[in-house]
């Protein structure tokens, strides 16, 4: 089974707020899926049941194609939120803790903490550090004993830019030498930046899920006007490969599927006795996308 | 077994604030088992070498009445025992607090490892407090002991490990009101407060039903001192002596051990953390 991960009607209620709703997921081996939405949609509380900290109403999942347990978590590299550690403790101490729980050797700690830039205070208690260290040695304590998947939620919170940036070579890296990646995130551009695959998530639904190419290619909207914009957009509704058509002030906008080009659009309607005043492609960005998806289900 | 005790041994062995809590835990409970025999060679002296007091002293601190005096003491309701489980309601709701118990839960640990973990940890705190008794108790007895024989120093250890039950079960209620409430101070303040609840809910209940609450349930194990001397009973000075360990109060206390880990059990399957 190459499925590392299935979720088949996840579902938390908190009262009567649903902060997860009836989710489906699937993750392949090797893949860096993006879990993106707003803050409040849900993902720390869909990592947090994936983790067994906190209890679902409804659902189940499978890690590696199995009922989860601890065991199976010990496959599993996790920080959740934000880095928690014995904030009395050294970061060595503190990842010697989790190697323990995990059942792993300390002989990759050194490496560990090479890796995220933190060998050289590895002896100074967690609480003396800054939340960029902070950050770095969550990720450090989820690659412990090189785990089959890596679970990092809003790894860049907080971060100044060079922080950032230092975060997203380090799971890029990572990335690139196999190990499956899931990324809750809020910011587009995370997701864009290093994801492979992503679902978009609502309140606690899911909006989308694929490729992350794949919602590139189906961003394309076209925008259209004529003399009459009420003939224009009756008539381009017979259009094979136009959906979600809305006036934006004086223009038609709409979406097109992937193929589609502006000559076959013309064509079309001058058959029909339109002439366009204006007609070009917009190519959307995925934040443009993302709003856009979460506007729809509104 | 041993690879979770290591976790705790971890968490614990550069806990500096832990490590002072069991330091002034250990000073006050020596000095009141060393303290208590300095004072009566004081009393006694300064009475002129007074021989009732001398006589009370070698008594108390004789083979083998020394255990159940000790076992006694040191089990005293709110007394220095709630040091120790003061000591245990940081080190559990620290781990709700700096939510590392998440940690813990999602590097592989699973909830029953947690328990199991932390009971004996608490067992281990329990195992010190009574082998502290016991070092010193025999300490105590060896120094005022008229004869010393094997039956006299063994004659009543069956207290020392009725100690370690009572405090066991004591401090895994700790363990439980850390737990359920998460919050340290709050937790402190509810651990002592219930020293105060228990004795008037006790008394509004019927006495038959008064010895089952818990508190009196775990001092019920160990109720009084009993030397030689304060066995003598007259008209004007009755009052009831221990004078053996029923197994009827042993077995609520344990039943009571048993009640708040399956209480921490359910919890903990069940709650987010």
């Amino acid at each position: 089974m190459s499925n590392i991960l299935n979720i088949e009607s996840l579902t938390k209620t908190y009262g009567r707020i649903r902060a997860v709703d009836h989710l489906d997921l699937e993750v392949d081996k090797g893949s860096v899926y993006g879990l993106l939405g707003p803050n409040g949609s849900g993902k720390t509380t869909t990592l947090g049941i994936l983790l067994d900290i906190v209890k679902p109403n409804e659902g189940s999942f499978r890690w590696f194609g199995e009922a989860p347990s601890a065991k199976s978590r010990k496959r599993i590299g996790a920080s959740l939120e934000h880095p928690i550690f014995y904030p009395y403790l050294s970061a060595e101490q503190n990842l010697k803790i989790i190697a323990r729980i995990k059942e792993k050797s300390f002989d990759d700690l050194d490496e560990v903490l090479k890796l995220v830039d933190l060998y050289k205070r590895k002896d100074d208690k967690f609480k003396t550090y800054s939340l960029g260290m902070k950050q770095r040695l969550a990720i450090a304590s989820a690659l412990i004993g090189n785990p089959e998947v890596l679970i990092l939620d809003e790894p860049t919170n907080g971060l100044d830019p060079q922080g950032i940036a230092e975060i997203r070579n380090i799971v890029i890296r990572i990335a690139n030498e196999g190990m499956t990646i899931i990324l809750a995130s809020h910011l587009l551009d995370e997701v864009q930046k290093m994801c492979t695959h992503v679902a978009v998530l609502r309140q606690g639904k899911k909006l989308f899920s694929g490729s992350v190419g794949e919602v590139l290619s189906v961003s394309d909207t076209v925008e259209l006007a004529s003399a009459n914009l009420e003939i224009l957009s009756i008539a381009v509704k017979d259009f094979a490969g136009i959906s979600n058509l809305r006036k934006e002030g004086e223009l038609i906008v709409a979406h097109v599927d992937e193929g589609v080009n502006t000559t076959d659009i013309n064509e079309f309607l001058v058959a029909k006795g339109i002439v366009l005043s204006h007609l070009s492609l917009r190519k959307q960005t995925l934040e443009q996308q993302f709003l856009e998806l979460l506007q729809e289900a509104k | 077994m041993i690879r979770l005790l290591q976790i705790e041994w971890g968490k614990l062995k550069s806990y500096r604030a832990f490590w002072v809590m069991i330091g002034l835990y250990l000073f006050i409970l020596f000095s009141i088992i060393f303290g208590l025999p300095a004072i009566l060679d004081y009393i006694a002296a300064q009475a002129g070498e007074n021989e009732a007091i001398k006589a009370f002293k070698s008594l108390a601190f004789n083979f083998p009445d020394i255990w159940q005096n000790i076992a006694y003491v040191a089990s005293m309701r709110g007394f220095i025992k709630i040091i120790l489980a003061i000591i245990v309601v940081i080190f559990i709701s620290n781990e709700f607090t700096y939510l590392t118990i998440r940690t813990n839960i999602l590097s592989g640990m699973s909830r029953t490892e947690f328990l199991v973990a932390k009971l004996q940890v608490v067992f281990l705190l329990a195992l010190m407090s009574t082998l502290v008794l016991f070092i010193s108790g025999f300490y105590l007895g060896i120094t005022n002991s008229p004869v010393i024989t094997l039956t006299a120093i063994s004659g009543k250890l069956q207290y020392l490990l009725a100690y370690l039950l009572e405090v066991f079960t004591y401090l895994t209620f700790a363990l439980l009101i850390g737990t359920l409430i998460r919050k340290t101070g709050f937790s402190v303040i509810i651990l002592l407060l219930y020293l105060i609840v228990e004795p008037i809910v006790g008394h509004y209940l019927p006495d038959q039903f008064g010895k089952y609450l818990p508190m009196n349930a775990m001092n019920n194990v160990i109720w009084s001192p009993n030397t030689s001397l304060m066995q003598v009973k007259t008209p004007e000075f009755d009052m009831d002596f221990q004078t053996a360990i029923s197994i009827g109060d042993v077995g609520i206390c344990l039943m009571y051990a048993i009640i708040f880990s399956g209480i921490l059990y359910l919890y903990l399957q069940k709650k987010d953390l």
